[in-house]
Parts: structure tokens; sequence; C-alpha cells
């Protein structure tokens, strides 16, 4: 598989990396799924879920007065992708696990990369950024959570642009 | 928590507590954080935005104000 760097263009990248592995269950006192990525339950199709996912998706944009575009970094664990489309924004999500956009959104612009390698290069600057990805206590994503990592979205975002971390 | 406020200087801590839920998010901004409820307002008078929030029975603009807590100094006092 070849690498290509992201500059923040169009969905290009793809990245080596080992597959997660993820599964979904049912959950025997609900009629609802719960999903697993390298063992610890990372989201469910429950209502609490729901309320998280919509929480990331329309509470950052609401606090910046004027977004045009707005970044999501991890995209395959909540329902956030399509409430975030409804705040009239260019949506863009990025996301290390190329199997993924599958379930894309149309409206959205899906990008395969690590998230840190893209807010490095990425030339463009977001108004906000919302980091909707598995607990810190998930494989590698505790890299996810460091002063590093939160640096690096600081310097991707425009100069009135809003950062949410959950 | 203490990453995210070292980076950004104006943290707040918004948790949903009208409903079950068991996580709150962290928000930064570039100044200090104003609540601008005419913004609010703006985002509740899109239908499909405020179809979203219903879902999770979010109706009123006054209802993402209260799931502000703590502000930037609470934050900080840890």
């Amino acid at each position: 598989m070849e690498f290509t760097p992201d500059i923040g263009g169009e969905p290009s990248t793809e990245i080596l990396r080992p597959k997660a592995r993820g599964i979904r269950k049912p959950d025997t006192s609900s009629d609802d799924f719960l999903d697993y990525v390298d063992d610890p339950l990372v989201t469910s199709t429950s209502p609490e879920a729901r309320v998280d996912a919509l929480m990331l998706a329309h509470v950052p944009p609401l606090q910046h007065p004027a977004p045009v575009n707005e970044l999501t970094v991890g995209f395959g664990t909540r329902g956030t992708r399509h409430p975030i489309t409804t705040h009239g924004v260019g949506a863009y999500g990025v996301e290390i696990e190329a199997e993924v956009p599958r379930a894309a959104h149309p409206l959205f612009n899906l990008i395969i990369n690590d998230a840190r390698d893209h807010l490095k290069i990425a030339q463009r600057k977001y108004d906000v950024i919302a980091t909707d990805v598995p607990k810190v206590q998930c494989k590698q994503n505790s890299s996810l959570y460091t002063v590093k990592y939160f640096q690096l979205m600081d310097d991707c975002l425009s100069s009135s642009g809003v950062a949410c971390a959950y | 928590m203490k990453s995210f406020q070292h980076v950004f200087t104006h943290a707040t801590v918004w948790f949903m507590n009208h409903t079950h839920t068991n996580f709150g998010i962290l928000i930064a901004t570039p100044e200090r954080l104003v609540i601008d409820y005419s913004r609010l307002e703006a985002g509740f008078s899109n239908n499909t935005t405020k179809q979203s929030l219903a879902e999770i029975i979010l109706t009123e603009p006054m209802q993402i104000v209260h799931c502000l807590h703590p502000d930037e100094d609470g934050y900080r006092q840890g």
C-alpha cells in the first residue's frame, strides 16, 4: 500500500497500520448494539451514546460566531456526521481506519489519515475542530489526549476557531 | 483535562445533565467564553438543526447554556 501525504485536500491518503479489531454485539438487556474496538466498548446505539454524539455535533459550532468549516477527528464511532452538516458548514472528517468511508455521509469530506499527520500538514484552517475518538483507554488513543496533540489542533484552528474534545 | 487546558487557556467543561449520559466535553474558545444567546437562537432557527437537537430533548437555546459547568475559572481550580 502506498503512502501519500495528506495536504488537506481531497480524500486521498492511506497509511499502513495494523487493523483495529472491531466487534458489534447485541446488548442482552435492550434492543441496542454495543461496538467494541480492540476490546474496549467504544460506542453503542443506546440513547446515552446518541446524546454524546449530538452534544459533540452541535455544542461546539454554536460557540463560534459564524463557522465556515469543521473538522471531526474520528469518524467511525458516533453519529455525529449527519448532525454536523445541519449547521451549513463545510464538514470534514479525518479517520485512520480505511474501512470507515463506506459509512460516510455524502455531505462529508472524508480524509483517511492519522489525525496527527493531517493536523500537522493540512493547509486548511478550521473554524471548529472536534475530537470524537474512543476513550483514552483504547489502544493508541492516548496519543490523541496529549499536550502535543492539542497543540497540533491549536495550530490548525482559524483565529476565531473553537476546539473540542471529550 | 489538564493537557487540554495547558494548551487552550480559555477552556470550559460542558455536561448534558438533563438526561442520562456519562461524559462531558471540553470546549476552548480564542478568548474567554461569552455566551452569545442570539447565536444559539440562530442555531435553533435552522429546522434541521432544531430537529436533531430535539432528538435528545433539547428544544430551547437556554438548555444549551445549562450544559456549561464549570466555566473557565472552575475548570482551572479542578
